[in-house]
């Protein structure tokens, strides 16, 4: 008797991290501690990476594993591992902003748009259907010939090409909150459409938010890095790891493993993040 | 009748797709300051719509005609900040299921408090104090500790009290019940109903309480509406309609209850389903299930009028005054329909 009192009783601290905990699964888990690592590494990269990204080791160019360079130098001597660590950082930051920037716009288009219904639903739908028609990558191939290469010229664009894609999906789900009683009962305490939108339809639709903005990220990491291979993006000597796999002269050479492990790194990377996106979509 | 609220020849349309499917037809009623007015009715009939309608929550594309006038002035035309002033300190409405009704993700408290810290500019503590004040008056044992729980940790019968306490909470003049027991079971009902009327009647506020138990409209309402398909088809004191009901409808309904005491064998029905207001047949909408029907039944919509003091919507309550045989409605007698 007591105990089923103490169970009905018991405080709700930790329910959104043991539901969170239970919607990863174990393999959302280490997909999402992998893509922690990468991160942290990223932002200490000054501490965690052996070499400067620049440093070129004259003695020792094209050089394959050793105790100096784990994972070797390139053609000019700069070490690859110390490469690749602060290449996660731009690699990491575009799809960040790409994301952000998307999220805030589509939240803000389809609250809106759910919210005052009607005409301006029809609007803001049909704007978003014409963003729809835009690719991305077009778009910010655009954005670079306007206003010269950069990460911040690419990850605007692309945010602007993403903010249909959650738009549409939030739309969807809010549409469906929004006719939902606890949504009158709200309406009727006299609270503004801003109230209810920031403090009850956005957080009853966050699952699917953060579902979709994970995913994107992963798409949106590809889409930068294909536009850093193509030399729109960052600009070397500075390097991404879209950059690292653009580079023949190591391919020419017999160095193929220069090439491979940013492609790993970006194949991991966007797989982890996908995956944790499916598993929180996931009810 | 010098009315808190009064409605006048409301009509409502709602979309479907491309086509407007009406909900509401021509209702008109009063309500003066601290009474109560039952809408009684079936499923579909238009008593949830008519307090949507009141409250302005009625879908955007629909098309709505008619007066809805609080203190004399027409709610319908209020603009959007009125609206929400109307909405956060005149009228108040209680749902039907307490549990979709507040929003899961945030505690009871912050329910409570959210329109009186948000909109009113109060001091959350001042308004938390008068939520568990509030709370312990509509029953709410230990409130402190319960405001702090989510509403997945209260019974429904508990959400039901929140849900009343919000409402009181604002002070409205009036009071919208949107079948507020309906989702409850019998015991919690009665207590639920008491206290929601106890508050109501120390606060002096009206009410419109919508259900569709005849009795409980009878226990506490000063006069009763009878809507079916859209339509109030009668409004009278509740010993009136109990004594003498002018619609067919009502003496249907009224012949319908199961008696407790009697043995019988099937509980009279009114033959037939119900129609809704897009289903109503042409004239009287109730001509296809009426006992009385009669041709001029299907030729128009009969107007509602003073009868006794009450008011009817059907051609023939003058003849059918004297004929209160309810038995036309028992299943020995079922007349051909349809």
């Amino acid at each position: 008797m007591s105990v089923a009192v103490r169970l009905l009783d018991a405080p709700d601290t930790g329910r959104v991290g043991g539901r969170l905990r239970e919607r990863l699964g174990v393999g959302g888990i280490v997909a999402a501690a992998f893509v922690l690592l990468l991160a942290l590494a990223a932002a200490f990269a000054s501490v965690v990476a052996p070499y400067a990204p620049n440093h070129e080791d004259f003695l020792n160019t094209s050089s394959g594993p050793s105790a100096a360079h784990l994972l070797g130098t390139d053609e000019l001597g700069r070490d690859i591992l110390s490469r690749l660590i602060w290449g996660a950082q731009p690699s990491l930051l575009g799809p960040l902003i790409v994301i952000s920037l998307a999220t805030v716009i589509a939240l803000l288009a389809a609250s809106t748009a759910v919210w005052c219904g009607g005409k301006v639903d029809l609007v803001i739908s049909r704007i978003l259907d014409f963003f729809f028609a835009f690719p991305g990558l077009l778009l910010a191939i655009l954005v670079v010939a306007l206003y010269g290469p950069g990460l911040l010229q690419c990850s605007f664009s692309l945010g602007i090409a993403y903010t249909p894609w959650i738009a549409r999906v939030t739309r969807s789900a809010m549409l469906k909150e929004r006719s939902k009683p606890y949504i009158a009962a709200v309406e009727v305490q006299g609270l503004s459409g801003k109230a209810i939108a920031l403090r009850h339809l956005i957080p009853n639709v966050s699952s699917v938010i953060w579902s979709q903005a994970t995913i994107s990220f992963g798409y949106a990491l590809i889409d930068l890095a294909a536009l850093s291979f193509l030399g729109l993006n960052i600009q070397p000597p500075r390097a991404d790891w879209g950059v690292l796999v653009n580079n023949e002269s190591a391919l020419l050479q017999g160095h193929p493993a220069e090439v491979i492990y940013p492609g790993i790194l970006i194949i991991a990377c966007v797989s982890a993040v996908t995956y944790v996106g499916n598993q929180l979509a996931s009810e | 009748m010098t009315g808190l609220l009064e409605v006048e020849n409301l009509a409502v349309e709602l979309r479907t797709g491309k086509r407007y499917r009406p909900v509401l037809h021509d209702v008109s009623f009063g309500l003066g300051r601290g009474e109560v007015v039952a809408l009684v009715g079936e499923s579909g009939s238009g008593k949830s719509m008519t307090a949507r309608a009141i409250m302005g929550l009625l879908p955007p594309d629909g098309r709505v005609s008619g007066a809805i006038r609080f203190n004399g002035e027409d709610v319908r035309t209020k603009t959007k900040g009125e609206m929400r002033e109307f909405r956060a300190r005149r009228a108040g409405m209680i749902f039907q299921d307490p549990r979709a009704a507040i929003n899961p993700v945030h505690r009871v408290g912050d329910f409570l408090t959210e329109a009186l810290v948000r909109e009113r500019g109060m001091d959350q503590r001042e308004a938390m104090k008068r939520a568990e004040a509030l709370a312990e008056e509509v029953g709410i044992d230990d409130p402190r500790r319960r405001l702090r729980q989510y509403p997945h940790q209260l019974s429904g019968g508990m959400l039901q009290r929140v849900m009343i306490a919000s409402v009181l909470l604002a002070e409205p003049e009036l009071l919208l019940a949107d079948e507020p027991t309906t989702a409850l079971d019998m015991t919690t009902q009665a207590e639920v109903v008491a206290i929601l009327d106890d508050l109501r009647r120390a606060r002096g506020m009206a009410m419109v309480f919508i259900t569709h138990d005849l009795e409980l409209a009878a226990a506490f309402s000063d006069r009763i509406a009878v809507m079916y398909a859209g339509y109030i088809v009668e409004i009278s004191t509740p010993a009136q309609l109990r004594e003498q009901p002018l619609h067919p409808y009502t003496t249907g309904l009224l012949a319908s209850r199961p008696e407790l005491r009697e043995r019988t064998r099937r509980v009279p029905q009114i033959p037939g389903r119900p129609r809704s207001a897009a289903e109503a047949p042409p004239g009287c909408p109730f001509n296809d299930r009426c006992p009385y029907v009669q041709p001029g039944c299907q030729q128009e919509v009969p107007e509602i009028r003073v009868i006794d003091g009450s008011l009817a919507r059907c051609i023939r309550t003058d003849e059918l005054r004297a004929d209160r045989d309810r038995s036309v409605f028992s299943p020995d007698v079922r007349p051909s329909v349809d």
